[in-house]
């Protein structure tokens, strides 16, 4: 089972690479300030650096000033792409060149399929989205994350979804295969109490 | 988690939006009209800080400690993998069915409560075994005769869980004296 879209993969990887950044950065300079370093006394912002930006003046700062320019356009990729859910706005039933074509809204289509799983016999709640998904045919996956009671027979409920669910969303689409994935997750239900 | 790394990664990305544009901005302003003054951020004072304090300095320090223990959180919301998921059998070659082991386990104890004699259960769920643990009451049934009817039980739960690879099942009992 795939985790998460493609901004998750990135999020998952630029926290690794920033996390080690900063613990090296900060792990520098608490060796620093050990007496053993030979720096603990020296201001941190010493006359020996400032010396040094002095005499590369402008290429340093020109430096300084396109990496800051080039981390604020990276980190604005970054930003625009958590907007990413990985859910299909719009999925094409039919298409002919002459006609034209009919489309439905993925969250149309997921509302439909959320509402049928609540029928399902022991799901006390249920979610549905239509997620783009290139390694299957047709481009789109359906995914359901129906929660169960903890007494729930599972079996029964894979069956019912097999039998009743998947087959109308197919037939809603006009698709003989229309790929899905089923999260189960347990709940405990307590028992009403009926006065 | 999904969410918190979203969360997470707008601060993230925001923050780093800001400073690299601040010091670009900064820089440009600096190097192309001449200004002597800051613009935006008043960073000769910032400098002036740095100067005053040198790197044994227990604020310098307690900086540097914050910045290593922040990068250990990200490491860390980096490599949690979240819930790890279990296939569940189906007959639709189309559709995937998982579960989580939390439900696997919630199942477990829920059933295994319900044998007469039980007052606690615990369940660690890993990939091949699932160790359930009861604490019973030996009187006025039997210790054993629980076991058994615990066993049955757990075994009628995961029938009904229906799992492709199922792990083996191993009962621990804990009499109360």
């Amino acid at each position: 089972m795939r985790r998460g879209t493609g901004a998750d993969r990135a999020n998952r990887v630029l926290f690794v690479l920033l996390g080690l950044l900063a613990i090296g950065g900060g792990g520098w300079c608490l060796w620093l300030s050990l007496p053993r370093s030979g720096y603990a006394d020296q201001p941190v912002l010493g006359t020996r650096l400032e010396d040094w930006v002095a005499r590369h003046q402008p290429a340093f700062w020109w430096s300084v000033g396109g990496a800051g320019l080039a981390v604020a356009l990276l980190a604005l990729v970054w930003l625009l792409a958590q907007g990413r859910t990985g859910r299909v706005g719009v999925v094409r039933v039919s298409w002919d060149p002459e006609a034209g074509g009919t489309t439905v809204a993925g969250s149309a289509l997921a509302q439909a399929v959320a509402g049928d799983a609540d029928g399902v016999t022991d799901v006390v709640r249920s979610r549905a989205s239509v997620r783009a998904d290139s390694e299957v045919d047709g481009g789109h996956r359906l995914v359901m994350v129906l929660t169960v009671g903890d007494r729930a027979d599972f079996r029964t409920v894979c069956r019912e979804v097999e039998e009743t669910v998947l087959p109308r969303a197919r037939q809603a689409l006009a698709r003989d295969a229309l790929p899905a994935t089923v999260q189960l997750t347990a709940t405990e239900i307590k028992p009403r109490r009926v006065v | 988690m999904r969410v918190t790394n979203r969360l997470i990664a707008v601060v993230l990305s925001a923050a780093l939006i800001v400073a690299g544009a601040v010091t670009a901005v900064e820089v440009a302003a600096a190097r192309t009209a001449n200004r002597s003054r800051p613009l935006l951020v008043r960073y000769d004072k910032v400098a002036t800080v740095l100067r005053d304090h040198s790197w044994q300095d227990r604020s310098v320090r307690l900086v540097c400690a914050g910045l290593v223990l922040a990068g250990l959180l990200l490491v860390a919301a980096g490599l949690w993998r979240g819930p790890r998921y279990i296939p569940l059998s189906t007959e639709d070659s189309g559709l995937l069915v998982v579960t989580d082991r939390a439900t696997v386990r919630r199942v477990l104890e829920r059933a295994a409560a319900t044998a007469e004699g039980v007052y606690g259960t615990r369940a660690w769920v890993f990939r091949r075994r699932i160790w359930v643990t009861i604490q019973v009451r030996p009187r006025p049934r039997p210790a054993a005769e629980i076991e058994a009817e615990v066993t049955g039980v757990l075994r009628v739960a995961m029938d009904r869980i229906g799992l492709v690879d199922r792990p083996r099942v191993l009962l621990r009992l804990r009499e109360k004296r």
